[in-house]
């Protein structure tokens, strides 16, 4: 099997042209972080140590503490070992990382290639000073990660790999033209300057934070598996709920019914009180002091995000690396005028960040045309034509009738051959579904389209969540047209742009067969012309 | 797309895989087909053993079912995926079409392609096949043109390798 890869680097004459400078320093971690890791790696083994010494003290307290205390020493001595073992150093040309107790590693990274720096600290992190920093380098190479660095060279190291003037002469190509809104003087203003801020958190869009589905879900969740896990410590019974003829604890069941006409609707205005103040000050602590500022880094201009109250979170990334950008607008989010605005980027652990918390609609448009370079989320968009909205429709009405039937039939037989007449309750659920299940097939045959700017494909979908993807045409690295058997019949097909940035593909569905051969290629005339006919 | 004579569709590829490969598709689908025909004879092992039932006539459907389903890809599917694979290498970009029920057209251009390989399992050493694949900077991007003669498959591989190293990119 010969597996001939492509030498997609040429690695090793640069590095034999520029030898490392003497002066460039091994450096350690910071101090702190003999204290640091051992706290996470306790963090982590929390869990497991509590069980086990809670299952050991069940037996012996005495056994059970030594058994406590045993894990924390462990987790105290294994912490120490990235302090003992971890050196970096920045030379000219290289990122320089050695770590490892028995395995010895060095990885080294091409400052040129170097595309996001991350700082990120924990409360722990900032009471002792100290940050942890995550370098990016390639697409999917993964990260190097320094844990921690003190503030200072934490912030040295970012200038170093980010920021510093080029040493070496610039051998790649000198700042990609599709860096974004650059202006001219901004180039030529030193690697220190403060920057321009492109968007700072603005505290009237905490209205959003309650609106945010997706936390409220995250959020059940977390209280249903914390109320799951404790589930066995409840005493259900002493709490007692015992039914003996027609009485409920001894109370008539009238009476209780009664009670839970008053009782369930102050329970759900509490709960949503509870949620309302809860979302908007995890909304605050989350997002405290939001600033993205655009500096000027090596090669081209970087985009910096930092926030956070309690734990601090700094990304940076270059902007030359920044393909597109989506603005997506939620069910209840849309209702109040709110979108969220992510990138499309390369070399993070999450390629698609937000850059701003749910914003109001004009905000995501200003910041997103700012960073885009161009005003792509506004551009007309061509919709799919009458097929995909016959489509979606069908499927609505398709689905929900099957499902009602399928529910139908046992029911039937129950009044049949139990006397329970419920065969009502699968009918109301359709009439509901189908409601709910048309309007979602208009929305997505409303929010469906796409459109073609100077430099960017720009891409509408999604029923109740629409969301608006803008991707550079030099970000696309492929496409893939697929039509199946039903899409053949009516000349729709599914087209998949590739990219490396966010979530590596965008998808533009149901679009009719001519349209999408033309789109793609008007997208990317060079690759995909020559297979027109 | 202001384009007036508007392009319509894509063409089809300049070449079709090897003419062994339908024999392969086959001879691959049988192996499959053995483990459904287990799976039948399991089916009408238990309608004769189990009492009877309303389940006995659901088990010999079953049974049914498991005997038919590789018919499709003994018969007549090879022919029509033979037909519909194809693939093409230019100076710029990889074309390749394949599928039956759903039919998929990728295009990458070699610009952006990151590494190229060839696999080739032992039934396809058999028949002497092999399957080119070219991956690029994206997860969905991921290109293969399956079962070519073997010389072929190195050859296309070594032009890739060729033209790829010739144009050096980001890639992404």
């Amino acid at each position: 099997m010969s597996t001939p890869e492509l030498p997609d680097v040429p690695e090793v004459p640069e590095a034999a042209a520029a030898p490392a400078v003497p002066d460039a320093e091994w450096q350690r971690l910071a101090g702190w972080t003999a204290v640091v890791s051992p706290l996470s790696t306790l963090r982590q083994a929390i869990i497991p140590a509590a069980i086990g010494a809670f299952t050991a003290g069940q037996a012996n307290v005495v056994i059970g503490l030594l058994v406590a205390a045993g894990i924390a020493v462990f987790a105290a001595l294994a912490g120490m070992i990235p302090w003992l073992t971890t050196t970096y150093r920045v030379t000219p040309t290289h990122l320089e990382v050695r770590k490892g107790l028995l395995n010895r590693t060095t990885l080294t990274a091409r400052l040129d290639r170097v595309r996001s720096v991350d700082l990120s600290s924990t409360l722990i992190h900032r009471a002792l000073g100290v940050t942890k920093v995550n370098v990016g380098t390639g697409v999917d190479e993964g990260q190097i990660t320094l844990d921690s660095l003190t503030k200072d060279a934490a912030a040295r190291l970012r200038r170093e790999l980010l920021h510093a003037a080029p040493s070496a002469p610039p051998d790649a190509t000198p700042a990609e033209a599709s860096g974004g809104g650059v202006s001219a003087n901004e180039v030529s203003t030193s690697s220190t300057t403060e920057g321009e801020v492109v968007a700072r958190l603005d505290w009237s869009w905490i209205r959003y934070a309650p609106l945010n589905l997706r936390n409220l879900a995250i959020a059940l969740g977390g209280l249903g598996a914390v109320f799951g896990a404790f589930s066995d410590l409840i005493p259900w019974e002493s709490l007692g709920v015992r039914v003996t003829n027609g009485e409920i604890n001894g109370v008539p069941v009238d009476e209780v019914v009664h009670m839970l006409f008053i009782a369930v609707p102050i329970a759900v205005v509490g709960a949503m009180a509870v949620w309302a103040i809860g979302s908007c000050v995890g909304y605050a602590v989350r997002w405290w002091d939001l600033q993205v500022v655009r500096e000027q880094g090596r090669e081209g201009t970087t985009l910096r995000r930092s926030f956070g109250l309690t734990s601090t979170r700094a990304t940076t990334v270059e902007e030359a690396k920044v393909r597109g950008a989506t603005s997506t607008v939620g069910p209840l989010i849309s209702l109040a005028g709110g979108a969220d605005l992510n990138l499309l980027t390369t070399g993070l652990d999450d390629n698609s960040p937000a850059v701003l918390p749910t914003a109001p609609e004009q905000v995501v448009s200003e910041v997103g045309t700012d960073i885009l370079g161009e005003d792509a989320f506004s551009a007309a968009l061509t919709g799919h034509g009458p097929r995909p909205r016959r489509r979606y429709w069908f499927r609505a009405v398709l689905g929900t009738v099957i499902w009602t039937l399928v529910a139908l039939v046992p029911t039937v037989l129950l009044g049949i051959f139990g006397d329970t007449w419920i065969w009502w309750i699968p009918v109301a659920v359709m009439l509901l579904a189908l409601v709910l299940g048309l309007l979602g097939a208009e929305l997505r045959h409303r929010h469906l389209g796409h459109a073609l700017t100077d430099r960017y494909l720009v891409v509408r979908s999604g029923s109740y969540t629409a969301v608006r993807t803008a991707l550079q045409t030099d970000g696309i690295i492929g496409w893939r047209v697929r039509q199946t058997f039903f899409d053949r019949r009516i000349g729709l097909a599914q087209v998949t742009a590739m990219t490396a940035a966010g979530q590596e593909h965008v998808d533009i569905p149901d679009v009719p067969l001519e349209t999408a051969v033309a789109l793609t290629a008007a997208a990317t005339p060079r690759t995909v012309s020559e297979f027109v006919e | 797309m202001s384009d007036p004579e508007a392009p319509q569709r894509l063409r089809e590829p300049a070449h079709q895989v090897s003419e062994r490969a339908p024999a392969y598709w086959r001879t691959a689908e049988a192996i499959g087909a053995v483990v459904w025909l287990a799976l039948a004879v399991g089916a009408i092992v238990a309608a004769v053993l189990v009492p009877e039932g309303f389940w006995t006539w659901i088990l010999w459907l079953v049974a049914v079912v498991f005997m038919l389903a590789p018919v499709p890809g003994l018969t007549f599917v090879p022919s029509i995926r033979f037909r519909i694979h194809r693939w093409e290498v230019t100076d710029i970009a990889v074309h390749v079409r394949h599928g039956w029920l759903t039919v998929v057209d990728e295009i990458v251009p070699l610009s952006r392609v990151q590494t190229v390989d060839s696999t080739q399992g032992p039934l396809m050493r058999q028949f002497g096949l092999r399957t080119v694949k070219v991956s690029t900077a994206s997860s969905a991007g991921i290109v293969q043109i399956a079962c070519l003669d073997d010389a072929l498959a190195l050859e296309v591989v070594a032009k890739l390798v060729a033209i790829t190293a010739a144009t050096p990119e980001d890639a992404t």
